[in-house]
């Protein structure tokens, strides 16, 4: 830990490293090996998660590397009152992330309630001549695969907007590409983070819950994780 | 601890992928002559995301595996006290 100011209710969290094990050249080669940076991520998020419980912090990317105490603390000085004011807006809070997924079998065979299109579809095919309803099925089939995704914007939307008033402050992420094949975790169609004070946390959570039980029948699942360091919210532009 | 001693525990690595995306890419972002990037950073980060993209299709898997039905009552995936 490093101290920047004596007397200041506000430290650093700092590890030295060995700088041939970080120097450029090797880096390179590191970072592609999933058994070096794994474990590193996860000793970077426990200090963070460590210092967040403990009352606040800002959190850095993993990698932000400096070549001195005394460069540290040059940034330090250049940025104490925009880290002052960061720590103020993010300390009260956590982060939670809930992330929504498609699974596409079930949300195929949830159309019939959520696309009235479909549904129109479904019952004029069930009303018409056998020649008719073969086409009306046809015409259905061919819509499927918009409605799924237009079903998908709109359940991503309103996941949003029910949760983002429970937080002091709200971010949508782009959306991973989806791979092809087998999709056991379904279709990402929503990844966003909330700040959310730690006095709501419960009434969060609770939300998210109700949120889970009123979109599965749609064929979507929910899945929420945190307490996080607010790692989405001290960006100037979070 | 030191740095060679750090170890990822099997069961760990299917939050890893979630963890990855938040320590990896976010975060406040400083630039400038006092700090130094390791090699250029455009090239970690494309770095990274490729292993995050292999990691999260290995994770699926796994969850496939593992993972209960889901259900209402949201489980909460990320604990701070540790993985």
């Amino acid at each position: 830990m490093l101290e920047p100011h004596a007397g200041q209710p506000v430290a650093v969290l700092v590890s030295a490293l060995d700088a041939t094990v970080y120097a450029s050249d090797t880096m390179e080669t590191r970072i592609a090996d999933v058994d070096w940076v794994g474990p590193r991520a996860v000793a970077h998020d426990a200090v963070l998660s460590w210092a967040s419980d403990a009352g606040g912090v800002v959190p850095f990317p993993m990698f932000t590397l400096f070549a001195s105490p005394d460069s540290l603390r040059a940034m330090l000085r250049e940025r104490e009152r925009s880290l002052d004011a960061l720590l103020d807006r993010v300390s009260p809070s956590q982060e939670w992330t809930v992330r929504l997924f498609r699974l596409d079998d079930r949300a195929t065979a949830a159309l019939g309630l959520t696309s009235p299109t479909l549904a129109d579809l479904a019952q004029r095919a069930r009303d018409a001549a056998p020649g008719q309803r073969y086409l009306l099925e046809r015409k259905a089939d061919e819509l499927k695969g918009a409605e799924l995704r237009r079903v998908s914007g709109e359940t991503a939307r309103e996941a949003f907007d029910a949760l983002s008033p429970l937080g002091e402050r709200a971010v949508r992420d782009a959306l991973p590409a989806t791979p092809t094949g087998a999709r056991p975790a379904g279709v990402a169609v929503l990844d966003a983070a909330f700040l959310v004070r730690r006095d709501r946390t419960d009434a969060f959570r609770t939300a998210a819950a109700d949120l889970a039980g009123a979109i599965e029948p749609r064929g979507f699942r929910v899945e929420l994780s945190g307490p996080w360091p607010p790692y989405h919210f001290v960006r100037d532009d979070a | 601890m030191s740095d060679d001693d750090l170890e990822l525990l099997g069961d760990d690595r299917l939050v890893l992928g979630d963890l990855l995306n938040h320590v990896l890419d976010k975060g406040i972002v400083i630039s400038g002559d006092v700090t130094i990037a390791v090699a250029d950073i455009d090239l970690i980060r494309v770095g990274l995301g490729i292993y995050i993209t292999a990691i999260q299709s290995e994770l699926d898997h796994a969850a496939a595996r593992t993972r209960t039905p889901p259900h209402a009552n949201v489980p909460v995936l990320h604990h701070p006290s540790g993985l």
